[in-house]
Parts: structure tokens; C-alpha cells; sequence
């Protein structure tokens, strides 16, 4: 079935033309905290699909350094890769169709920018994932944050895509943004390295809507990543600025 | 330029010298890649920097002394002074004429404003020598990942003003990050410490 779901999304995108990338419209994205304004997002890129096991292995064929056993401590941990059969081999526990994860924020940006890309920001990141129908975003967020999640993993284009065409926002992985670990300083911590308010108990108060708890657990989980971290449970997907985009 | 060669064969001597004998630290990993750097040094950063004098600068060219490291950015009304400051404080506690061997990098958050025009004015306003000191700048992309390696933490406010925290962080001669500082009013025992011994011309 998810084979079946995964040849019909190719074909779709080959018969449309619709390309990898899909335009995210301007718009506002609100943070949060509420000691933050809202911030005006451009008009930007995206990829529809998060990056797959397949698209990494080009990216590590082309770029020795990234490969499993490779890498430099000092750029992914010891996990990098780990349900990788080898360097240069992706083994039963990666199938090209699966989205790569277990992969550090330098890598997952070293991709992109070896593809002539980015990685989304966080307003970006959040900007395109509100355009997904909210009740049914929140549902289906909160089902599968519930969720252990379950290796192999679903093969990307597996779940329903939003209003800008842009699947697998919500309910296959976590992914890397470009600046993951901004929300962490508040204007008021910034002297030091005090956790910030969304930590604390009483921090749900000052999330800006407190019914969107998805929201406030990715927010928890980015905050608690280093960039040098490899989860089995987090991959990325690429950006890119509008004018840049043919 | 001699002067990049003095810093490089300054990094390579130790190593001759030293042999086996390398104490703390551990070994340099793999030569089949052909770097002497272990697998933990911030020298392998390949991304290029600029420093006051308009030239490109590399984390690799730090090679061979320590440095402490640190950012900032010129438009901080509060944070970054006091980091400064904090810096100062440091240099006083250095003993045997340390002081003097002290190389000190800050690098800005803002790649927009911070051009190295502009950081050399801040320089002459925060009386920052740049003899020693050393002011770069950089692309934005750049400067990110500088701060994911130094554990900067930092986000733009919708006013142009940059919050992040303010670590102090210790580099050896061969880039691995050996001690830090959580900012400024904490204790600095245990950095001066260490920061001494890296200092120690024995140590070199």
C-alpha cells in the first residue's frame, strides 16, 4: 500500500510538473512566547517531501566527509547514520523511499547546501506547517506524537498534503531547522544560559495558544537538540529563498 | 603572510617536539584523510571569515596557540559590554606575563551590520587592541554554524536587536574546545585555571 501510494505521488509530480518545490505564500507566523510580536514571513520555497534515504546516498557518494564512519565527531555523534547498512549501502532498515533521519543539523545543512538550497527557518518551518486544516493537523499531530514511532518508517508522500502542497509536515518525523536552537534565548535570558520560560511549569502561560500543544512540543524538542545530535525520529527537508527560484 | 607562517609553524613545532609525549590530549585521530586535527577539532570548519582587514580568516589559523573565543555584536546595548568587561577581568587574572600570550577572537551575530569597517570603529570605541585581539565577521550561514560549534544560542528580534547567550569558550592550539564560561558574573576558577596552564610556554 505504501509502495503503491509512493509510485502514485511520483507519478502525479512528474504528470503535473509541479516540480520538488512548492511556493509557501507570505504570510505571519506567531511564536509562541507572547513576549514575542509576530514575525512577517516572505514568500519562500519549499520541498514538497521531506530528503530520503536515496537523496542522502548522492549527497554521501559526492561528499566523502559525510559518509557513515566518516564524519568528524566534532560535526555529527556517534549515531550518524546508525540504520545504515554501510558508508556507501542503505540496507533493509533504510529503503531509498524512507526519509533519512539519524542525521546531525550540520549534515542535514551540508546537503542542502550541496543541492543549492537551505534548510527552512523555524517561522518558515512553522509557516508552512499552518497550512494544514487545523483541527485535522491537530488531531492527527497530537495521534502520532503519542505515538512511538515504528522502523522502517512510512515512506515520504505518505501522508495527505497541505494547502501548498507540501506532505509530511505533520505525522512521519521530526526535521532540522535552520536555526532549531533560537527559541531557547528570550530577550530576558539572553545574559546567560537560564532554560526559558517554556520549560517551567507555569511556562504554558506564556505560549500563544495554549490549546496548540503540537506546537509546544516541537518547540520543547528543538530546544533540546545540539546541532551535533543524530535522532532516529528526526530528518529535514530543503528551502530556498523565492527570487532564487527559476 | 610571514606572519601566518610563523602561526603555522608554531602549530606544527609542538607536535615535533612533543612526540608521544603529548600529555592531556587526545591523540590525533587518522591520517588517511591527511588532517592532523583530531575528530573533536573545530579546525576541520572549512568556512571562511573576515577580519578586520577585509582578509579571509580560517578557525585553522588559530593553530598551534590557544584562543579564547567568544561572540557579540556591535549594536548590543548590554550583553556584550559586560561580555568585554568580563574578558578584561580574565586577562587581569593571568599570571606570569600570560596576559601578554593571550589571543582573544570575538566574532559578530550580525553579518549584516557588522561589516569590518564597522568592527574596526567598535575596536577604536571599546578600546579593543586589535594587535591582539581579533574582530571577525562573516556570512550569516557562516556565523551560525560558528555559534552551533561554540554552543552560541541566539535569535533576530523583530527590532534588529540579536538575544543569545554569551559563552566564553577556550580553543587549544589544536582547536578542541577545552574549557568554557557560561557568560559573564559566573565563576571563573576553573577557566582561568586551565586557561593559565594552556598558557604556560611549557605547555606550547
Amino acid at each position: 500500500m505504501r509502495k503503491l501510494l509512493w509510485v502514485g505521488w511520483m507519478c502525479w509530480v512528474s504528470g503535473v510538473g509541479a516540480g520538488e518545490m512548492a511556493r509557501v505564500p507570505a504570510g505571519r507566523f506567531v511564536p509562541l512566547a507572547n513576549s514575542v510580536d509576530p514575525v512577517r514571513v516572505a514568500a519562500f520555497r519549499m520541498d514538497r517531501l521531506p530528503v530520503t534515504n536515496a537523496e542522502f546516498l548522492e549527497f554521501v557518494k559526492a561528499n566523502p566527509e559525510w559518509r557513515k564512519g566518516a564524519v568528524r565527531a566534532v560535526f555529527a555523534d556517534e549515531g550518524y547514520l546508525r540504520h545504515w547498512a554501510g558508508p556507501l549501502e542503505l540496507g533493509d532498515a533504510a529503503p531509498p523511499d524512507r526519509p533519512v533521519t539519524s542525521v546531525s543539523w550540520f549534515a542535514a545543512r551540508a546537503y542542502a547546501e550541496w543541492r543549492g538550497k537551505r534548510l527552512p527557518t523555524v517561522a518558515e518551518w512553522e509557516r508552512a506547517a499552518s497550512l494544514t486544516p487545523e483541527a485535522e493537523a491537530r488531531a492527527r499531530v497530537l495521534a502520532w506524537y503519542a505515538e512511538p514511532l515504528r522502523f522502517p518508517l512510512p515512506a515520504v508522500g505518505s501522508t495527505p498534503a497541505n494547502e501548498a502542497g507540501i506532505r509530511d509536515l505533520h505525522g512521519l518525523i521530526w526535521e532540522w531547522v535552520e536555526d532549531f536552537d533560537a527559541i531557547s534565548v528570550t530577550s530576558r535570558a539572553a545574559d546567560g544560559d537560564r532554560p526559558s520560560p517554556f520549560f517551567c511549569g507555569g511556562g504554558a502561560a506564556g505560549v500563544a495558544d495554549p490549546s496548540d500543544y503540537a506546537a509546544f512540543l516541537r518547540y520543547a524538542f528543538r530546544g533540546s537538540l545540539s546541532a551535533t545530535h543524530t535522532v532516529a525520529g528526526l530528518g529535514f527537508r530543503c528551502a530556498r529563498d523565492e527570487e532564487n527560484t527559476p | 603572510m610571514r606572519l601566518r607562517v610563523l602561526v603555522l609553524l608554531s602549530g606544527i613545532l609542538p607536535w615535533i617536539v612533543r612526540g608521544e609525549d603529548a600529555c592531556c590530549a587526545a591523540p590525533p585521530a587518522e591520517a588517511e584523510t591527511g588532517s592532523a586535527w583530531s575528530d573533536t577539532s573545530l579546525f576541520h570548519l572549512e568556512s571562511g571569515f573576515v577580519n578586520t582587514e577585509g582578509e579571509t580568516v580560517r578557525l585553522a589559523d588559530l593553530a598551534g596557540a590557544p584562543t579564547v573565543m567568544a561572540m557579540f555584536y556591535s549594536n548590543c546595548p548590554t550583553v556584550c559590554p559586560r561580555l568585554i568587561a568580563e574578558l578584561r577581568r580574565l586577562e587581569g587574572e593571568l599570571k606570569d606575563g600570560a596576559a601578554e600570550r593571550l589571543r582573544v577572537v570575538l566574532v559578530t551575530l550580525d553579518a549584516e551590520r557588522d561589516t569590518p569597517e564597522r568592527l574596526r570603529t567598535y575596536a577604536e570605541h571599546m578600546r579593543i587592541d586589535l594587535k591582539t585581539r581579533r574582530l571577525w565577521s562573516g556570512e550569516a550561514k557562516d556565523l551560525r554554524t560558528l555559534a552551533a560549534l561554540l554552543g552560541v544560542r541566539y535569535r533576530k528580534e523583530a527590532n534588529g536587536a540579536i538575544s543569545h547567550s554569551a559563552p566564553i569558550v577556550l580553543l587549544d592550539g589544536e582547536g578542541r574546545i577545552v574549557a568554557r564560561m557560561k557568560g559573564a558574573g559566573v565563576d571563573t576558577t576553573a577557566f582561568v585555571r586551565t586557561l593559565q596552564e594552556q598558557l604556560d610556554p611549557e605547555a606550547l
